[in-house]
């Protein structure tokens, strides 16, 4: 087994390892906003070090192009996903989306 | 069998918290566990497109994440006003 191989090996391993951590923390959460918090690693972390695998395996081809490009496109989108996600929820609980009197550091304004 | 598509069936078993969490909960939290199941899913076909070596298979991940963006905001927009 080459070394690259081995790094190939151990970044897949990195990248299922942290999907399965992300899935079971979302699982064991238990407020809606805790278990977005859980869905960060699995769009960040493990998109870039399988992308990066087959970065290594296939250099620059086509297979390789389109692997940072899915990366990238989960990179920009997940963000924007988990905040609108966010702003529903919030917006389930209190009606708007602005902050509210009860939350105001000091108390409610007078 | 190789390296990756060992790597896929592993991946794949992180789609059943996901499934569990769509089964329980509001309608929100039943949101989150889709879209990482989406996310998940993109994984799974960008590792199998690798493990059966075909360059034309990468662009059904490409196409899955995209449409897990568009179906994730629409839904959240969904929840937001209506439901």
């Amino acid at each position: 087994m080459s070394p690259l191989d081995l790094a190939e090996a151990a970044l897949l391993v990195v990248g299922v390892g942290v999907t399965l951590f992300s899935c079971v923390g979302v699982l064991a959460m238990r407020d809606t906003y805790d278990r977005l918090h859980y869905t960060a690693p699995a769009t960040t972390v493990a998109p870039v070090a399988i992308a990066a695998a087959v970065v290594l395996e296939e250099r620059l081809s086509a297979a390789g192009i389109k692997a940072v490009l899915i990366a990238l496109v989960l990179l920009v989108t997940n963000p924007v996903l988990t905040h609108a996600t966010a702003r529903a929820a919030r917006i389930r609980q209190f009606g708007e989306w602005t902050v509210q009197e009860a939350e105001r550091e000091g108390g409610p304004r007078p | 069998m190789n390296e990756w598509t060992v790597a896929a069936l592993a991946l794949l078993a992180g789609l059943v918290p996901c499934g569990v969490v769509c089964l329980r909960g509001g309608p929100v939290d039943r949101l989150v566990g889709l879209e990482l199941a989406g996310t998940v899913d993109t994984l799974v076909l960008l590792v199998l497109a690798q493990g059966y070596d075909r360059a034309i298979y990468f662009d059904l991940a490409l196409a899955l994440a995209l449409l897990t963006f568009a179906g994730g905001l629409v839904f959240a927009r969904f929840l937001e006003r209506w439901i």
